[in-house]
């Protein structure tokens, strides 16, 4: 059962509001879990993460956060633009919070220039409070992994903040960067700690790069495992119902 | 206590009469100037001199007296006089205000390039009482008798506000960066208002 826009929720699923995603997996997210998106440069992850903040916000009356770690609020304001969304209208309202927390490095310490999975968790705890979001999208966590010096401490890190985002009960998408030479993150332990991964593709077919989602993992979801072309379209991402063979 | 025209005080405790006075007033009850004159045998106008300077200053007690003229009965707060100056008092109203308008100024415009206008509307509303900020500090420093308190609670509020709506660590950071811009080329004046930055 798919939440149509503007309807009330089913009770345990989160619809993403990006098109010809939801019917894959079962309607959208699992309430209150925390999912990754993983895709390499340019195959639209950031995008759909600012579709399922935006659409939350607009279309299912759920106040959204999107932290942006990487792009100025002006870059995130000017891609929304040109999909249609309209992030000012929706601060305005008070549905919706767009931060860019690369914006406060100025005011760091030289050795912490990133930001830290605590730093991202104490400000999401205020943020919740003042603003009662209900949809957080970080973009993208593999900033907040260079924070680390070691692997086992970032998986400690990680582990506690979505056990954080968990028990704040929101519905958080975490972007995550796939690298060059075919590993799903950058880190290699993002994808253990989410209840659920979408893997977007770049693949040259005769000379063209065609984009493509597959859910790699969705917990509590019988969720298609098929290979989805993926269009950049003017209301943004569309995932086609086709499998790519 | 004495926090203004120490030298006023100073001068009245160095002098001759100063401390008899004070003496005089230990241990008794409300007292005229004129009873303090007969006491030490000085003129009743010198008696209601020192009295009234040592009032301003903190020392003592006063009420009016019922009589054919308007006249003040004094006694000692305390038997242990206490001077404090505050050195704070040599900075100008005008630099404090300054500094803290540029503070706030600071904080509001990394505010805006982290959550736009509504946090920023946000934080100043959370840190001085209103939206229109500029109004806010005026009224704090037309409340406050001295610039270095008024400077005091503008930075204490943004600090609060910020930890509110930010979290520690980030409200740590926002502030440390307005805390900059504020006191770049202006140290001495920092070190004269006693100010350090507030991390807490």
């Amino acid at each position: 059962m798919i939440a149509r826009p503007g309807t009330a929720l089913a009770s345990n699923r989160v619809p993403t509001g990006i098109g010809g995603l939801d019917p894959l997996i079962q309607g959208g997210f699992p309430v209150g879990s925390v999912n990754l998106v993983a895709g390499p440069a340019g195959s639209g992850k950031s995008l759909l993460g600012l579709q399922f903040a935006y659409q939350g916000a607009r279309a299912y009356d759920e106040p959204s956060a999107f932290l942006a770690l990487e792009e100025t609020r002006d870059s995130v304001e000017r891609v929304a633009a040109l999909f249609g969304m309209d992030l000012k209208g929706m601060e305005e309202a008070g549905k919706f919070v767009l931060v860019d927390l690369g914006a406060i490095r100025a005011g760091s310490p030289r050795d912490q220039l990133t930001v830290g999975l605590r730093e991202l968790e104490d400000f999401l705890r205020s943020c919740i409070a003042s603003t009662n979001v209900r949809r957080v999208v970080i973009d993208s966590i593999s900033a907040v992994g260079l924070r680390y010096r070691s692997l086992a401490e970032l998986r400690e890190e990680m582990f506690a903040f979505t056990r954080f985002l968990r028990d704040a009960k929101v519905t958080s998408l975490l972007v995550t960067e796939s690298p060059e030479g075919g590993r799903l993150t950058r880190f290699g332990v993002e994808q253990f700690l989410a209840d659920s991964i979408l893997h977007l593709a770049l693949d040259e077919v005769k000379g063209e790069l065609r984009r493509t989602l597959t859910v790699r993992k969705m917990r509590l979801t019988r969720h298609d495992t098929g290979r989805h072309p993926v269009h950049i379209t003017t209301d943004g991402i569309v995932v086609a119902e086709e499998r790519v063979l | 206590m004495t926090r203004r025209n120490p030298r006023k005080v100073l001068e009245a405790l160095a002098s001759e009469h100063g401390l008899p006075i004070l003496r005089f007033l230990q241990g008794r009850d409300w007292s005229l100037a004129s009873e303090v004159a007969h006491g030490l045998g000085v003129h009743t106008s010198t008696a209601s001199k020192y009295l009234a300077v040592f009032h301003s200053a903190g020392f003592l007690d006063r009420e009016a007296h019922a009589a054919t003229r308007p006249t003040h009965a004094y006694r000692l707060k305390s038997p242990v006089i206490r001077l404090e100056f505050d050195l704070a008092e040599r900075v100008a109203p005008s630099e404090a205000r300054e500094f803290a308008f540029r503070f706030a100024d600071a904080l509001l415009a990394a505010s805006l390039r982290v959550g736009g206008p509504r946090l920023t509307a946000s934080l100043a509303r959370a840190a001085w009482g209103e939206e229109d900020w500029r109004a806010s500090l005026e009224k704090l420093f037309a409340a406050e008798e001295h610039p270095r308190a008024a400077v005091d609670v503008i930075l204490r509020g943004a600090r609060r506000a910020a930890t509110d709506l930010l979290g520690a660590t980030a409200a740590g950071r926002l502030v440390h960066i307005a805390w900059n811009v504020a006191v770049e080329g202006r140290q001495e004046l920092v070190a004269s208002l006693g100010l350090a930055e507030v991390t807490a």
